[in-house]
């Protein structure tokens, strides 16, 4: 299983969060990549909150794609299939879609076909309503977790399941979410993301036959969000 | 900077990667198109998609120039899709590819997983060596028809399915890599640049 770290940046500044409210400055984003790469994490996932992606955007992420020599997996405002195709060639190994899925099926299709599948991550939020998962887009209610499903022809070579009410909290993964996803038997690899403490989190995780963890706060904080700009534990 | 290296990129790829591994080990290297001059020793094929998509006469096209190359002393080196273009056939698409080495491409089983493609890492074993060192692989297909007569060199993996891929070959002057030796270990980055040197 691939234990993975997370990192946000927004106007060339990374960060993580704790508890929703509170952002954590990792400072330059190339100087956490750089450090990052030094332990054990396989790939780095980086999600850019900046909501779009112009020229200057793909100078920065091609200078991020250059700090270090790990795969990254890069997410955060791509629309069309020439963006992801100008990020994968400057330097990112899989491109991270959200919204699109729910917004434009025909662009994410090309992107499936163009880049090919194992290129692409699709990335679901999930929140739970009175006891009932449901997948949020744009802050939107998009469909029950149940209902949702994969055919051959949309399914990439990763899903990214994320709970948003437990990212930042450090407080144990969904096992239930866990449960639900891996009922749906998807052809897919599952990258589970959320509430993620230590490595004993990660072997629960494990447990359940996911191919990837993705740790953002804890990857960078410990003890109830004090920073760390490298939490190394997950390897010792 | 040493010897300039020519990348290509034939349909999406991942080429800004190799440009800066290039750089960081002082190797210049320069972007070519098809039917472009290469004045270099080697010409990597950069892959993160492959030929399925592309016309028969693109593909027609593409082996005349590679094949030109080939006789003017070129080393191609294929990664990743870039590898699996180099073989004849792939179950992806009914078109024949570059054909400069005889095999086909096949969809892997990845059982008892469900997925379609795998992404991570492997221990490869280093050729010439006895080391095995991790190899970052991204991908659903493979090379599982092949003839080890004709290759010079090569390594395979076995999934738990019991199913073979080749994983790393040379033949004359063409080598592949499945994984990305790039995004590999250091083993794998230094071992790749032996091979352009």
């Amino acid at each position: 299983m691939r234990i993975n770290c997370g990192v946000f940046i927004e106007e060339m500044i990374s960060f993580t969060t704790y508890k929703f409210e509170n952002k954590i400055y990792l400072g330059c984003p190339q100087n956490s990549i750089y450090h990052f790469d030094k332990y054990g994490y396989d790939e780095i996932v980086i999600i850019n909150k900046t909501k779009y992606i112009d020229s200057f955007q793909l100078l920065f992420l091609k200078i991020l794609s250059e700090a270090s020599y790990k795969p990254k997996c890069y997410g955060g405002g791509v629309k069309s299939f020439l963006q992801a195709k100008h990020i994968v060639e400057i330097g990112f190994e899989r491109i991270s879609v959200r919204d699109l899925f729910f917004e434009s099926r025909t662009e994410y299709l090309k992107i499936i076909q163009e880049i090919g599948r194992q290129g692409v991550t699709l990335c679901i939020d999930v929140q739970l309503f009175q006891g009932v998962y449901f997948i949020v887009s744009n802050n939107k209610i998009v469909m029950p977790l149940v209902e949702f499903t994969l055919d051959d022809e949309n399914m990439p070579g990763e899903l990214f399941v994320n709970n948003i009410d437990l990212n930042g909290t450090l407080s144990g993964p969904d096992i239930l979410l866990l449960k639900q996803i891996m009922e749906k038997k998807l052809k897919t690899n599952i990258n589970y993301c959320g509430g993620i403490r230590d490595i004993e989190d990660v072997n629960i995780v494990k447990q359940f036959g996911i191919s990837a963890v993705t740790i953002f706060t804890a990857a960078s904080t410990i003890n109830n969000g004090n920073q760390k700009l490298i939490n190394n534990s997950f390897f010792k | 900077m040493r010897n300039r290296v020519s990348l290509f990129n034939p349909t999406v790829s991942n080429i800004g990667s190799f440009e800066r591994f290039l750089a960081n080990n002082d190797i210049n290297s320069i972007f070519v198109d098809i039917d472009d001059i290469v004045e270099t020793k080697t010409l990597i094929i950069c892959g993160v998609s492959g030929l399925s998509l592309k016309d028969e006469n693109y593909i027609l096209h593409l082996r005349s120039w590679v094949r030109s190359l080939l006789a003017n002393n070129i080393r191609i080196i294929g990664i990743c899709a870039g590898m699996q273009m180099l073989f004849s056939f792939t179950e992806e698409s009914s078109e024949e590819m570059l054909s400069l080495i005889k095999g086909k491409v096949n969809k892997l089983d990845f059982s008892p997983q469900l997925t379609n493609t795998f992404i991570g890492f492997r221990n490869v074993l280093i050729p010439g060596t006895n080391k095995n060192s991790k190899a970052y692989f991204s991908h659903g297909y493979g090379i599982t028809e092949f003839f080890p007569e004709e290759l010079l060199n090569y390594v395979t993996v076995e999934l738990e399915s019991n199913q073979f891929f080749l994983v790393y070959f040379e033949a004359d002057n063409l080598i592949g890599f499945q994984f990305h030796p790039e995004r590999s270990s250091e083993d794998w980055r230094n071992y790749l640049i032996s091979k352009i040197l």
